[in-house]
């Protein structure tokens, strides 16, 4: 599905110059689950904004479905994002001027998608995580659970076939974080290509690979055996 | 003074959206001062004459039955000799003759001018400030002069003027003195003053010493301190009717009494009372003109109060937490309120410094706006600082009083607990300001358009005749010679010369406004069936001249006797006179089919003296003999040079130049001793719409001002709103929102308060503009499109302003924003 080669990514500030991502050399095959770990700081979120097209790298190829995306302007980024990539954030930035309903329809909202198709698919998984009785509420009524229910319903209505989640179960207790986990693993099992950053090792259990980053590098991937 | 400090800092701190508020709160100011100044300035005629309250010139309303009042600033010549101890509290009286004259030295001057023929008494009264020579026993040389400083630098440049002479009406007149110019704000401006038995006037033949009959004079009164102005305007008034002849005015009989009624105007009152004189002083202050500019001054101040009061609650947000944390130290609420009254003081006065500045740098731009001449050492008056104080108060409440509720009423708990989301409340208000703000605009836009549309119509009308190349001759009547030999020897003169097409002359042009009227009824009919009609005397070139075709009928010429007899005066008093009618006269006298109004006999009184037997001979179209403002009158034109006093000239347009210069020569080859004063007819009829022309540049300055101050506050809200929405566009985008998708979601937040304004501003604007346009009874019905279009003008400029801010947020990378969250 998609291979970084050579990857790099340095911010620079006016004084300094932070080495995010240090020669990375990843492979994410289709269909995968995927988890990131490592101490805060290492450059897990920079190199899930990257595989998310959300951030360029500074350096080295990014090739996504055959594609080097490395140096592509925003427009082109959004499009192929649009097309492929839900996200999920550990903070369920959902808008809170809007419902539980429209935050959802809004990942359908830039696809030309007709608005009775739009509904129907809000309305399916609403129902699938389980949040369709509140459809009509605002974020800020709702529990953290379900807020992330409700990001989560928003990450998977667009049937794109990656999902990134950052840290998705970091706001949550552990019976909430657990519920989501679930979710994610019954998307994989649908097929999607889930990539999750996440300090919590028994959720990274959900993956089939653990990738552990240090300080920009990759220092090891784990490889859980099948089942 | 620590919270002064505080309050400059929040200025300080406010950054662009402080200075967006100022700016546009210093235009709003700026504005205001103009009209303060405007309306003080209006409201402070002739405050330079000392006694001016107590200083009163005598009016006469003139009533003949079944004609229009007439109100005269003058008096018959001989009252002021009258006036004596019947007037109780007289203290001084001066009689003041004021006529056009011609003033010229060697071949460098030679130009037409009003002067003042005076008695010391006048002088005295209002205290002419002398600067150079003397006034004293001025009178006492009938060939001397006073020059206005304005007057005595044109022509004698540095010279000292005093002892120089020029010649006046033909007399060598010697300069005794220079005096100051009188302020714009006096009842009277004259920039040469004579004695009254200076020859240029007393020469002319008119016996103002036995005039009982006329009003040619103005008379002056000064009455003591503490006297009753009822009683002494009483006893003038009896003296007037005592003496008053009145077989002119009431050829049928009458009482005096009910012809005239004279009234005392003190100088300090008459430019506010309510009497248009049909000449001689400043028209009185338009009050109409007066509070409508007000009105929409105070509008442009709140719409700059509207910026400072939707960014300080927009802003109020951030101030919560500094509220909350004074609150919990123990600042009372009223503590609160007094803390921002002052941060809108110190705004207001920060404002009021840069508007005074805007003022004086816009000052000569405001004169011509409002055809004035602005003195801004009034700023300076104590009684006007008062005016600015009370303004300051104005702005400081209208800003200062809804933010300084709004942000005071927070709750402290709630606010440092949670992540508070500013004034919700303030949402609603701040949308109907901004609605306001653009509402005003957009009708001002309308307003401007429908002024620009009506004025262009008036301007291009067909007004039945054709104005083009016809140049206009004035002063005929003024010289001491009868008028019919005059025009007959300047029409002689004149014809033929290079360039002239056509010489011919009337008692009125088009271009004045003013058709005399008379009194015609069919010879059939009783006396009482008179009808008031228009008078318009011509001779025989004028129709063609003018380019008038008859619908019935003929019209002058000279292969009929009848016609060229009224130039003979002795012959002509039997003889029947010819006249052609306007259809609408027609009409009137029951003629619907013009046809058969030919031939008729009409029984025509101009005056007592003046009765004769009339005969149809044509009927004209309804040309437009006044301005489009009036409807057009039953008229009837007929021929008789004793009245003229104009001369109409159609010029070869090829040969304009050869034309003017054929005219000039025609003219002082004729009239050795009175300059030449012309102007173009076109160029005159349009200048009747000035007025309604300075209207539409006021009424356009200030929609364009009040659209700057309303984007200088679109702006402000702009950049708070890309800054508070960052995170949500960064959620969209990364959903997939392209930045065409952010952009429209700012124009849609953006203009949906315009739109709102337009269908506020429309119904408003329809209604005020509809009323305007019924000061003309020629008009333009309100066009739709001047309401789209100057709904788009506010939605584009609205837009135009947030599109900075817009394009910036969207696109922001989407990252950064949520990064921090
Ligand atoms: N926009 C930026 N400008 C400068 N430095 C940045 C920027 N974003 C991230 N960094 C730096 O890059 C490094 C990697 O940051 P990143 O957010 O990827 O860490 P992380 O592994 O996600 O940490 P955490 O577990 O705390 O979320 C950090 O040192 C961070 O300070
Ligand atoms: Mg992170």
């Amino acid at each position: 599905m998609l291979k970084l080669h050579n990857l790099s990514k340095v911010y620079r500030t006016d004084e300094v110059e932070t080495v995010a991502l240090d020669n990375v050399n990843i492979e994410i095959e289709s269909g995968e689950f995927v988890a990131i770990m490592g101490p805060s700081g290492c450059g897990k979120s920079t190199l899930l904004n990257i595989i998310g097209m959300l951030d360029s790298p500074s350096d080295g190829d990014y090739v996504f479905m055959d594609e080097n995306v490395a140096g592509y302007p925003e427009s082109k980024l959004s499009n192929i994002r649009k097309q492929n990539i839900g996200f999920i954030f550990q903070s369920f930035n959902l808008i809170d001027e809007l419902t539980v309903e429209e935050n959802i329809e809004l990942a359908l909202l830039y696809h030309n998608i007709p608005a009775s198709e739009r509904r129907e698919r809000v309305a399916r998984v609403m129902d699938k995580v389980g949040i369709a009785h509140r459809a009509k509420h605002m974020p800020s009524q709702l529990s953290g659970g379900q807020q992330q229910r409700v990001a989560v319903a928003r990450a998977v209505v667009g049937d794109q076939a990656m999902i990134l989640a950052d840290e998705p179960t970091g706001n949550l207790d552990s019976a909430h974080g657990q519920e989501v986990m679930e979710m994610l693993q019954s998307l994989n099992n649908e097929g999607t290509t889930i990539v999750m950053v996440t300090h919590s090792p028994s959720h990274a259990d959900y993956a089939r690979r653990t990738i552990n980053l240090f300080d920009g590098h990759v220092v090891t991937e784990n490889l859980r055996a099948a089942g | 003074m620590s919270q002064l400090l505080i309050g400059l800092r929040v200025l300080r701190r406010q950054g662009l959206y402080g200075l967006m508020a100022v700016l546009g709160l210093a235009i709003g100011l700026a504005v205001a001062v103009i009209a303060l100044l405007f309306t003080w300035q209006e409201t402070h005629y002739d405050s330079h004459i000392e006694n001016a309250d107590r200083i009163f010139i005598v009016d006469s309303r003139v009533t003949r039955p079944g004609r229009t009042e007439a109100i005269s600033a003058q008096t018959p010549g001989a009252l002021a000799a009258a006036l004596d101890d019947r007037v109780p509290g007289l203290e001084m009286k001066a009689r003041v003759l004021r006529q056009w004259s011609t003033l010229a030295i060697d071949d460098r001057f030679n130009f037409n001018l009003e002067i003042l023929g005076v008695q010391d008494a006048w002088l005295e009264m209002i205290g002419l400030p002398i600067v150079a020579g003397s006034r004293n026993s001025f009178t006492s040389d009938a060939t001397a002069a006073l020059l206005s400083q304005t007057l005595a630098t044109r022509l004698f440049g540095d010279e000292p003027p005093v002892g120089k002479s020029f010649l006046l009406d033909g007399t060598a007149t010697a300069v005794v003195g220079v005096y100051q110019d009188f302020p714009t704000t006096s009842h009277m401006v004259i920039d040469l003053i004579v004695p009254e038995r200076a020859p240029a006037i007393a020469g002319r033949g008119v016996d103002f010493d036995g005039d009982w009959a006329r009003f040619t004079s103005f008379t002056y009164v000064q009455l003591k301190e503490g006297t009753s102005v009822s009683a002494a305007e009483q006893a003038i008034e009896d003296i007037v009717h005592q003496n008053f002849q009145t077989a002119r005015w009431l050829p049928t009989g009458g009482n005096v009494a009910d012809l005239i009624d004279n009234s005392l105007q003190s100088l300090s009152g008459l430019h506010l009372n309510d009497r248009t004189y049909d000449w001689g002083v400043r028209p009185p202050a338009d009050k109409l003109k007066l509070t409508v500019f007000a009105a929409i001054a105070v509008l442009i101040v709140v719409i700059a109060c509207v910026n400072h009061i939707n960014l300080s609650t927009v802003r109020s947000i951030e101030r919560a937490r500094e509220v909350a944390l004074r609150k919990i130290l123990g600042a009372g609420r009223h503590q609160l309120v007094v803390q921002f009254l002052l941060e809108a003081t110190v705004l207001a006065c920060v404002a009021l410094v840069l508007a005074l500045t805007l003022v004086e740098l816009s000052s000569d731009f405001a004169n011509d706006l409002l055809q004035t001449q602005l003195d801004l050492t009034n700023l300076t008056e104590p009684s006007f600082l008062l005016w600015l104080l009370g303004l300051v108060a104005f702005v400081v409440l209208a800003a200062g009083v809804y933010p300084a509720y709004i942000v005071s009423a927070v709750m402290p708990g709630k606010i440092l607990a949670s992540h508070a989301r500013g004034a919700r409340g303030s949402k609603g208000l701040r949308s109907v300001l901004v609605v306001f703000q653009f509402a005003v605009s957009i009708c001002l836009a309308i307003g401007a358009a429908v002024i620009w549309s009506q004025l262009k119509y008036a301007r291009q009308a067909d007004l039945g005749f054709n104005a083009e190349n016809v140049m206009l001759l004035y002063g005929v009547g003024r010289a001491p010679e009868s008028a019919i030999r005059l025009t007959d020897r300047l029409d002689k003169s004149i014809s033929g010369r290079p360039g002239i097409l056509a010489v011919s002359a009337s008692n009125s042009s088009p271009s004045w406004g003013f058709v005399p009227e008379v009194d015609v009824r069919l010879q059939t009919d009783a006396p009482e069936a008179a009808q008031t009609m228009g008078r318009i005397s011509v001779d025989l070139d004028f129709f063609p001249m003018m380019g008038i075709e008859p619908v019935a009928g003929r019209l002058f010429s000279e292969d009929f006797g009848m016609d060229r007899i009224q130039w003979e005066y002795q012959k002509r008093q039997s003889q029947v006179m010819p006249i052609v009618l306007n259809k609408r006269a027609a009409a009137s006298l029951g003629y619907v089919l013009p046809e058969n109004a030919i031939g008729q006999q009409l029984q025509f009184t101009v005056s007592e003296a003046d009765d004769r037997v009339a005969e149809i001979v044509g009927v004209i179209p309804d040309v437009h003999y006044k301005s489009l403002k009036d409807a057009i009158q039953p008229m009837i034109f007929y021929p008789d040079p004793g009245a003229f006093s104009v001369m109409m000239v159609r010029i070869d347009p090829e040969q304009r130049e050869a034309a003017i210069q054929s005219i000039e020569e025609g003219w002082s080859a004729v009239m050795s001793n009175q300059a030449i004063s012309s102007d173009f007819l076109a160029a005159a009829l349009s200048e009747q719409y000035d007025a309604e022309a300075q209207e539409l540049k006021t009424v356009t300055v200030l929609s364009a001002l009040g659209i700057l101050i309303a984007v200088f506050g679109q702006y402000g809200l702009a950049a708070y709103s890309a800054q508070s929405r960052r995170r949500e566009i960064s959620i969209r985008k990364v959903l997939g929102a392209r930045v065409r998708d952010i952009l429209q979601l700012f124009v849609w937040q953006f203009s949906k308060p315009v739109f709102v304004a337009m269908v506020v501003a429309w119904p408003i604007a329809f209604y005020v503009m509809t009323l305007w346009l019924e000061n003309f009874v020629y008009r333009v019905a309100p066009n739709p499109l001047w309401f789209v279009l100057a709904g788009i003008i506010a939605l584009t400029v609205a837009l135009l302003t947030v599109s900075g801010h817009a394009l910036k947020a969207a696109r922001a990378a989407p990252v950064e924003a949520l990064r921090y969250e």
